[in-house]
């Protein structure tokens, strides 16, 4: 494979370059067959491209290492501050006595939190399953297009926002605040993200599956029910999984951000965190808030865009390999607020107080830099391989196939990835600046080790 | 195994394998070929699917090395210089050694044109007269007349026939002095294969042409050469219209009557 990398530079001393006024530039059109492929063409291929041009090859993979190093760096790095932390939360617990107040209310939230979920799953299961099965199915093409953007856009809000939309809508509704109406809201929270990934899971069913089926006879609610749903089993119940450890994340994590202590319910939480959250952006932070998101964009995309081009096109294929990349993939799929929440403790920490827009940026887009590489990489991914064969059998070598085809081919999904992400970035600059707006000394880790 | 150039040929050798051997993993798909690929003559390698016939092709402009867990050993010459040799570069090879595919593959954001061109651009070179190459390449793959009104189209707006065409364009634009096809006409119609293989007989005027195929029709309409491969193995070469009408294995008379199991 290294064989790949070889520049060109076997070809015909440059000497022999033809006059510019060879008749044609093609070698069949001259007659006599000629031995050196290139200068038979008339191409103009002065030194110093030559040798840059080595010279690229030489320096430009191990740049794109060094991104891809960055980004697998930083997400483990993200892990392992959760870690310490998560687990200097626990100790302080233990030491204020298990029979303390902490430890009982602890207990009851964990206990609440179970039966809020379980019932919000049941809300949320019937509910969103349908949807996507209707989508996916049973949609017509223009029908489909417009649930699809509503159901993306639904999604990709932060699921407080909705929880906060379902409290105040369905509040009136239950004589008094309970673990069923928290559930409620939690199902409201989840849906638009469930039925939008199980869409996608019911989706990638292949045809042909389908096809098998009515070949059998069976009619379409049959081969949906017989075949369809239980190909895409394993990603449905993966859906659900994460729409409900996101919505719980960001929720907990909220909670904790806006200072309150864990209580019993959260739904007042929710309430609570939301409107925080909705001030706080609305009024003092929108214009910060942009310049904070256009600054990392600008430092995270080209950096994924190596990242995502050397483990999808350089990295040797190995096992250690891929178990680095397992985790980093696990990781990056967290809830985005936990990054955001302990991107400003690094922030913080490791700046002190300072302020300024460009050390936010910077911390912001490392932030942004595992999950950007991720969805850079699906992008890479789904460039069919047989066109990286065409260049090749061109005699292109990687760094131009990667440069002319590779990526101009993955730019929808790259771009796509990169305005996900900035939405996310936009969504995690919100309880930035919601934190920012507390005083610094009132770090969420206080506030942690104080419940 | 039988492997005598035929007697009569006058054509020089462009190519030459000589005791080829390739691995995929632990499998050896090609166990010793020598072949000679004539000059401005086309070649045909047949055999059953799973025989060995597309990595020998892949071998020929070293794309087989591509393949995860590949190997090669033996010698391929062109032009009497051996291609895996150390100072070597793949890259000059495939410049030379062109390569078309099962499935046409025209790069989907680029233009009919930009597709001709690509292969030039992909090599860092710029043409001294894109526009005349690209008419000219077009041409050669009696595709010209059905694009010159739009060459800004995407490449993928052809029809599949044409998208194949338009990657055998894209093939000559870098002049190649060999051209291996793989399959070329198999997700293609009738009348597509057709003009494909039209394309084929111009082309043999200029340069040599390989072509892999399963389909004895096609070996018999395109080819003046046809080697038959079974299970890595070189079985038999000969002048096509031998191979067909006295092969002098039994194994080549049993494939091409459709005896074969």
């Amino acid at each position: 494979m290294d064989a790949n990398h070889v520049p060109r530079g076997h070809g015909p001393p440059l000497a022999s370059k033809p006059k510019k006024t060879a008749p044609t530039p093609l070698f069949f059109a001259a007659p006599p067959l000629c031995h050196s492929p290139v200068t038979q063409h008339g191409y103009d291929d002065p030194v110093g491209t030559r040798v840059t041009r080595s010279l690229a090859d030489a320096v430009v993979p191990k740049l794109l290492f060094l991104c891809a190093l960055s980004s697998v760096v930083a997400t483990l790095a993200i892990a392992g501050l959760l870690g310490a932390e998560a687990l200097g939360f626990v100790r302080t617990l233990g030491a204020s006595g298990a029979s303390g107040a902490a430890g009982a209310r602890l207990a009851t939230l964990v206990a609440n939190t179970v039966v809020t979920t379980l019932v919000g799953v049941l809300v949320a299961l019937p509910l969103g399953l349908v949807a996507a099965i209707y989508l996916s199915e049973f949609a017509g093409p223009r029908a489909r297009r417009v649930f699809e953007l509503g159901l993306d856009v639904l999604a990709s809000l932060p699921t407080v926002v909705l929880g906060y939309l379902a409290l105040a809508l369905l509040g009136p509704a239950f004589a008094e605040k309970s673990a069923l109406l928290s559930g409620v809201a939690l199902g409201v929270m989840i849906l638009p993200y469930f039925a939008a990934r199980s869409e996608a899971a019911i989706s990638a069913v292949p045809h042909n599956l389908r096809e098998g089926a009515y070949a059998l006879g069976a009619s379409k609610l049959q081969a949906v029910n017989r075949i369809v749903l239980p190909a895409a089993l394993g990603g449905i119940g993966a859906a659900l999984l994460f729409a409900v450890a996101r919505a719980l994340g960001e929720v907990l994590i909220l909670g904790i951000v806006t200072g309150h202590a864990p209580e019993g319910r959260w739904d007042a939480w929710v309430l609570e965190a939301s409107s925080h959250l909705a001030r706080a952006s609305l009024s003092a932070t929108i214009e910060g808030a942009l310049s904070l998101v256009a600054l990392a964009v600008v430092m995270a995309v080209p950096a994924s865009v190596g990242a995502a081009s050397w483990l999808e096109e350089y990295a040797p294929r190995g096992r250690i390999m891929s178990l680095v990349e397992t985790v980093a993939r696990k990781l990056a799929a967290a809830p985005p607020i936990v990054y955001g929440l302990l991107g400003l403790a690094i922030f913080v920490r490791v700046l002190g107080s300072g302020e300024s827009a460009l050390a936010g940026a910077a911390m912001l887009a490392l932030l942004l830099l595992p999950r950007m590489t991720t969805a850079f990489r699906e992008a890479l991914r789904a460039v069919p391989g047989s066109l990286r064969e065409a260049c090749l059998a061109l005699g292109a070598d990687r760094l131009r196939t990667l440069r002319e085809v590779v990526l101009p081919a993955a730019m929808p999904g790259l771009s796509r990835g990169a305005l996900r992400s900035l939405a996310r970035a936009a969504v995690e600059t919100a309880p930035l600046a919601c934190i920012g707006a507390i005083e610094l000394s009132a770090l969420p880790w206080k506030l942690l080790g104080a419940a | 195994m039988t492997s005598d150039h035929p007697p009569d040929s006058t054509p020089p050798v462009k190519m030459k394998a000589e005791d080829l051997r390739a691995w995929i993993d632990r499998e050896e798909v090609i166990r010793g070929i020598t072949l000679r690929i004539a000059d401005k003559r086309v070649t045909a390698l047949m055999g059953p699917s799973g025989c060995g016939k597309s990595p020998l092709l892949r071998c020929l402009n070293r794309m087989h090395e591509i393949t995860p867990g590949s190997r090669v050993e033996g010698r391929v010459l062109l032009d009497g210089k051996d291609i895996y040799a150390k100072d070597t570069s793949p890259a000059e090879v495939r410049r030379r050694v062109g390569m078309i595919f099962k499935k046409p593959n025209p790069f989907p954001h680029m233009s009919v044109r930009d597709n001709i061109l690509a292969g030039l651009r992909l090599n860092g070179l710029s043409a001294e007269r894109p526009d005349e190459l690209v008419e000219r390449s077009l041409q050669k793959a009696a595709l010209w007349d059905e694009v010159k009104g739009d060459l800004a189209r995407p490449g993928t707006s052809l029809s599949r026939g044409q998208q194949q065409r338009l990657c055998i364009a894209r093939a000559l634009a870098l002049g190649p002095e060999v051209l291996l096809l793989d399959e070329p006409t198999s997700a293609l119609d009738p009348i597509a294969t057709r003009r494909i293989e039209d394309v084929l007989h111009e082309l043999r005027a200029e340069l040599a042409v390989v072509i892999v195929t399963h389909n004895m029709q096609q070996a018999a309409r395109v080819s003046d050469y046809t080697a038959f491969i079974h299970e890595g193995e070189l079985i038999e070469f000969d002048r096509t219209d031998r191979i067909f009408t006295n092969p002098r294995e039994q194994r080549t008379e049993d494939y091409v009557t459709g005896k074969f199991d």
